[in-house]
């Protein structure tokens, strides 16, 4: 049975500014195929970057899930040009709103990462800051894409640079994950060795075994949006924070056929 | 109420990002006689210990940011290598000399790039570095100067760095104007409090801003944002 839940939470520094939180998620799951998941960080410097992280979310969703009602890729070719085709889409779609808002693109300017786990692939397309990260075999979590960053620890890639699809970080594998986070880099910073692209397996062992706990997504979500406010994550970064995990409960649920 | 996710462990051994910048103080002999009463150089000397009282407050700031010192006088001289706040000591400053400004500016940068692939080799993130010039007179290194000005120029164009130069009364402000590529700020009165605190402010500022936040910083001449 595929999965998912995740939350976003805005960090002290936004709250100070009066300022929403920029982060949005999202995740669609098809039963027969597996999870598609989008996680968007609306960067610091784009006025209305809010709007512009969940309409890149909804849109590249919203492209995924009507592709896949029509055919559903049988190849890791597919796969990619059916993630490309979302990135494309997503973008279109804030380009779309800055347009319609008579506003510059750039003021709703976020990151993106967009994943289609399934039972035979996983693809990825990833611009800007943030990581997914995949539970490899043996349980050790793995880096499947540590994005992109500039060379200052305060520069990004966003969706609506004219160049950001070819600085998109775009994968595809037909050894899939059991598993897989996607998150922002307020929650990279404590979740990974950042210069060793490493994770720290301590840190993701109750996201993994939440996936089998049976409990609903929403249960999940709400749990997780509190310990993401927590003080412990208060005194490690000001900034906006988001997991979303998204996987296959592994071991049988009690009352399912042995 | 117990939440599952409390017992996710976190990774603790990522450095913290640092934000460097070479403070240029003009040591040259006329930073020694007193302007209505005034010695500027003493006056610095206690500027640089409001400065690093002010970002030795600041938790933030005095991890992240990197400090060093660079005086120009009868010769350039790196006074304090970069290092946190905390550990700041740029002693009592002393006035003599002529002022080779272009030559400390050049120093200035080489010791920025220096330090750029010191964070780079130890996987250590980083803001964009600064370089703030203090000067009460006018370049006395003709050729170099020139050749500073022109580097200064092209590396804040290829966004390497940011430049803020400040004159006291007296100073060549025509010079810095063609150093700096944003305007020059005048001190009067020798009054170094003020020009330190928006420093000290700034640093702060930017060392917890988040990706791709554009900054504001506010100067004493008004608003300067920086993409």
């Amino acid at each position: 049975m595929w999965t998912a839940f995740g939350a976003s939470c805005a960090g002290t520094g936004h709250r100070d500014r009066d300022l929403p939180c920029q982060d949005a998620h999202s995740f669609l799951i098809l039963e027969n195929v597996g999870v598609m998941a989008a996680v968007a960080d609306g960067l610091g410097s784009a006025e209305r970057s809010a709007e512009g992280a969940r309409m890149a979310v909804d849109a590249a969703l919203a492209r995924l899930q009507e592709m896949l009602s029509i055919a559903v890729p049988a190849n890791g070719s597919g796969w990619s040009a059916l993630l490309a085709a979302a990135l494309d889409d997503s973008r279109s779609a804030v380009l779309a709103l800055a347009d319609r808002a008579g506003a510059p693109s750039r003021q709703f300017g976020s990151t993106l990462m967009v994943a289609a786990l399934t039972g035979s692939h996983l693809a990825v397309v990833h611009v800007g800051d943030g990581a997914v990260v995949g539970l490899g075999p043996g349980g050790l979590p793995g880096v499947v894409s540590g994005g992109v960053r500039g060379e200052y620890a305060n520069e990004t890639v966003s969706l609506t640079a004219p160049d950001s699809r070819e600085r998109a970080v775009q994968l595809c594998c037909a050894r899939p994950p059991r598993a897989l986070a996607l998150m922002t880099d307020g929650v990279q910073g404590v979740a990974m060795n950042m210069a060793a692209q490493v994770p720290w397996a301590g840190f993701f062992t109750p996201y993994w075994a939440s996936l089998n706990s049976g409990a609903a997504p929403e249960t999940l979500g709400a749990e997780l949006a509190t310990h993401l406010d927590s003080e412990r994550y208060r005194r490690r970064t000001d900034d906006d924070k988001t997991i979303l995990v998204l996987g296959r409960a592994w071991r049988p649920a009690p009352g399912d056929p042995a | 109420m117990e939440n599952r996710f409390d017992t996710s462990e976190f990774d603790t051994s990522n450095p913290e990002p640092r934000c460097p910048c070479v403070v240029l103080v003009d040591t040259s002999g006329s930073m020694g006689q007193a302007v209505a009463g005034k010695v500027p150089i003493e006056a610095l000397n206690q500027g640089l210990v409001n400065l690093r009282a002010a970002l030795a407050e600041d938790d933030l700031a005095a991890l992240r940011v990197d400090l060093a010192i660079v005086g120009f006088g009868d010769s350039v001289r790196t006074i304090q290598d970069f290092t946190s706040p905390l550990d700041w000591q740029p002693g009592i400053l002393q006035a003599a000399g002529a002022t080779p400004m272009g030559a400390a500016v050049l120093q200035a940068m080489d010791l920025l790039e220096a330090r750029k692939q010191t964070y780079r080799e130890n996987g250590v993130s980083y803001f964009r570095p600064w370089i703030f010039v203090i000067t009460d007179g006018q370049p006395t290194d003709g050729a170099v100067f020139a050749t500073a000005c022109k580097r200064v120029h092209e590396a804040e164009a290829g966004k390497k760095l940011l430049l803020f130069a400040v004159g006291t009364e007296g100073a060549d402000m025509k010079a810095l104007d063609q150093l700096s590529p944003r305007r020059p700020l005048l001190v009067s009165d020798l009054d170094f409090k003020g020009m330190f605190q928006w420093l000290s402010a700034s640093l702060q500022q930017v060392s917890r801003s988040q990706p791709d936040e554009a900054l504001s910083l506010k100067s004493p001449e008004g608003t300067l944002r920086i993409a």
